[in-house]
Order: C-alpha cells, then structure tokens, then sequence
C-alpha cells in the first residue's frame, strides 16, 4: 500500500489510468465502471489533434487581425474598425484601461496562446525535459485565459443590435469578426486535446535514463 | 485478490496533469484544498452542503434566465430614437447581417450552453437531493462537466460593459431592465458552480445506480 502510495512512479507506470470524467480510477484499459467513460491512459492522438486545431487557429489569426470586425457609419460616412484601430480609438480618447482590457484580451492573449500551445508542443516532440512543473502551470494559464478573447465577439454583438439608426448611424459586422471567432474556438479545442501527462512522461523517461 | 485490488485503487487518486499516485484524504477539512505536490494541480477542495446549495442556486439561476435573455439590456438615446439590445436581439442581428457562424458561436456561449448547464445540473442534483431516481442520471451529469467550456456568460458581461464605453461618447446610454436579470443569472450561475462537488456527485450518483440495482454497497 505505502509502496504504491509514495512510488515516484506514474500512474500509468503502475498500470492505472484515470477516468476523464469522473476521475475513478481503472486498471488498465477499457471502460469506467461508475460512468462507462472508455479509459485511456493518455487523450488519443493528443499531438496530432493539438497540431490540427492549432494550425487551423494560426491561418486565422492574420485576417482575424487585419480585416475590420465591424463598420461603423456615422450620418452616412463610413470608417471600418480593425481591433487594433478600436484600441487605438480607446487611447485617444482617453480610456486607458478599456484600451489596455481590449488588447490584452483580443490581441495579446490570442497571440501568447499560441505561441505558448506551439511552444509546449515542441517540448514533447523534442523531450525537453525540464520545467515540467512550469510548463504544467503554463498550460492551465492557457487553458484559464483562452476564453476571455471572446470579449470582442459579445461587443460587435452588442453594438450591431443597438445601433442601427438607418442612414444616421449604424454599425454593421465586417469579414474580420468570423476569422477573430474561429481563432477563439480553434485555438480552446486545441487547448483542450492537449495532454499534460506527456510532459511527465518525458521527465520520468529522462530520470530513468540518468540512473542507468 | 481482485476485490483487493479495488479496495487498493479505492483509497488513491491520481492527479490527471501529472500522472501522480496520491493517497486519498478521508475528507477535506473547512477552507482547505487538496493541490497536488509535483505540478500544483487543484484535486479536491472543501464544498459544505454541496447539495443543498447546488441545488437552490441552479434553481434561482434558472428564474433568472429568460428575463436575462430576452428583455432589453441596455437603451439608447441617439438623434431622438431609443433602440435597445438584449442577448437575443444581437444573436438575431448577426444572424440578419449572414454572419452566420459568429451568430452561432454567439447562441452556444451565451445562451445554449449555460441553459443546458442549468438544467442538466438541476435535474441531476433535484435527482440526488429527492433520491428519485430519474433515467440517464450518469449521462446527463457527463453531458453537464463536457459543457463546462462553453458557456461565456462573464465574459459577455464584461463585453457589455465596453460596448457602453465605447458609446456613451456618441450617446445616452440607459440600463435596461434586462441587465439586472443578467447580473443575478450570472451570480447565481457562479455560485452553483462554486458550490457544486464533483467527487461527491459522483459518489451519490453510484449509490443512487447501486440501490436501484438492489446491490450492497
Ligand atoms: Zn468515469
Ligand atoms: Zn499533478
């Protein structure tokens, strides 16, 4: 019991593997007795599946940025806003906080989590072993801000369904909108195919060759 | 030799970030959480009167819902004419404009995912609180965790909040009714979530499968 308790060893090392839903444990393969979940010791595919969604998320990412999510027209005169425009508009007058709350959420968190997915996906394709900890921590970060992106999305929605004055004022979706949603939602699928376990594997394979 | 084994597995846990075996705790006292020692993970944390509190909150959420979705969140006041905006009205206005995919991501993280959150976990804690016992109980919970991601509603407040920046240069900006509605779905959202002990669900939820079956426990 003890042994097994303070083993250093993966679960799976001792042939066990977690159930994905309700977390009961199951010797080996096959399915959860509590919730009939099919165990794996690992999320299938997860490389393969992170990879897909997130390459999918990159292509994007450049139209999400540099086509207008929405149109604004004022008495007739129209003038197409990007995010970064938007933030720049906040800037200038004078809002501050708003402009940094909108470009940390639309531009700076879809960025650094992909940068961060690609990162922690290299890790396990080149067995990087250490900071397995930082890069466990890395990924709930990740996994935590991912949907906060979405701020935007619910503000064009907002704002088209408000202003809409026929020719004195009216705001209308642009191109760059949809590109900026599937970013969101690729890259949190993305998020969630990827597998943390593998991280420790690699570090419990490269202790394992140290003491050889 | 088998029943062994599962009395063995009975008493550990495994951090599902890492990988690590764990003793399990008897139970977790007040103001405490259980983090697991090699990546931090949270793996268990003290929820008193789970049930009970799930229960009232999922509840009261669920009063809230409609309200919150369908009358108006915010008026305007610009050149003489008042439109206003609920949840509804924009899903509707995307829709109208062909953007299609945006209206439906919309739909599903504002209104579709957190509904059926609400009344999955309402059926399932009604279920446990009662001890009727409901078909697909074990399903319906699966479906309930699985929908967790998806629903935005904090982050459609806060999208709110910019959109009134962003107008009350041009305009008068009016709360409407609809708004606080969607501030009590949203609190009594968070705290069904907060309250809600998954390990304890489960195991109610095996009992519950295992008196039906007329089996010892
Ligand atoms: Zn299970
Ligand atoms: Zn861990």
């Amino acid at each position: 019991m003890s042994d097994i308790s303070y083993s250093p060893k993966s679960a799976r090392a001792l042939n066990i593997a977690v159930c994905h839903h309700c977390h009961q444990l199951v010797r080996g393969h096959g399915r959860c007795s509590r919730c009939n979940t099919l165990v794996h010791f690992r999320k299938p595919d997860s490389l393969t599946r992170t990879w897909a969604f997130l390459i999918a998320a990159i292509a994007f990412f450049i139209p999400a940025n540099l086509v207008p999510i929405m149109n604004i027209k004022m008495l007739g005169q129209g003038e197409p806003a990007t995010i970064m425009e938007g933030v720049i508009l906040f800037i200038e007058h004078g809002d501050l906080p708003i402009a940094i709350v909108i470009f940390v959420a639309s531009v700076l968190v879809p960025l650094l989590k992909i940068v961060a997915l690609v990162f922690l996906l290299l890790s396990v394709h080149f067995e990087w072993a250490r900071t397995a900890r930082r890069k466990t921590i890395l990924y709930r970060i990740v996994e935590f801000i991912g949907r906060w992106s979405m701020i935007d999305i619910f503000v064009v929605t907002v704002l088209v369904a408000l202003v809409q004055l026929d020719k004195l004022a009216s705001i209308e979706v642009s191109e760059g909108a949809t590109a900026f949603c599937f970013v969101v939602v690729l890259t949190m699928v993305s998020a969630l195919c990827f597998d943390t376990r593998l991280i420790w594997d690699i570090k419990e394979e490269s202790t394992k060759g140290n003491k050889r | 030799m088998n029943d062994n084994d599962n009395n063995t597995l009975q008493q550990l846990m495994v951090c599902h970030h890492c990988d690590l075996v764990l003793q399990k705790p008897p139970s977790v006292p007040e103001h405490h959480r259980v983090f697991c020692p090699q990546c931090h993970h949270k793996l268990l944390s003290h929820k008193p009167n789970s049930l009970e509190r799930t229960f009232i909150w999922t509840l009261t959420a669920l009063v809230f819902f409609m309200p919150a979705i369908f009358l108006p969140l915010l008026h305007l006041d610009l050149f003489g004419q008042s439109p206003s905006s609920s949840v509804m009205s924009g899903i509707l206005a995307l829709w109208q404009q062909e953007f299609y995919s945006v209206a439906v991501v919309v739909l599903v993280t504002s209104v579709l995912a957190p509904m059926l959150q609400l009344i999955l976990l309402s059926y399932v804690t009604y279920s446990l609180y009662f001890g009727h016992k409901l078909p697909g109980l074990v399903r319906v919970f699966k479906a309930y965790l699985e929908l967790r991601h998806w629903g935005m509603l904090e982050i459609y407040l806060i999208g709110l909040l910019v959109s009134v920046i962003k107008l009350i240069d041009m305009a008068e900006v009016v709360v409407g009714i609809g708004l606080f509605s969607f501030i009590a779905l949203l609190m009594a959202q968070i705290m069904a979530v907060f309250s809600m002990d998954a390990p304890l669900f489960w195991r109610l939820l095996e009992q519950n499968k295992a008196t039906t079956k007329e089996l010892p426990q």
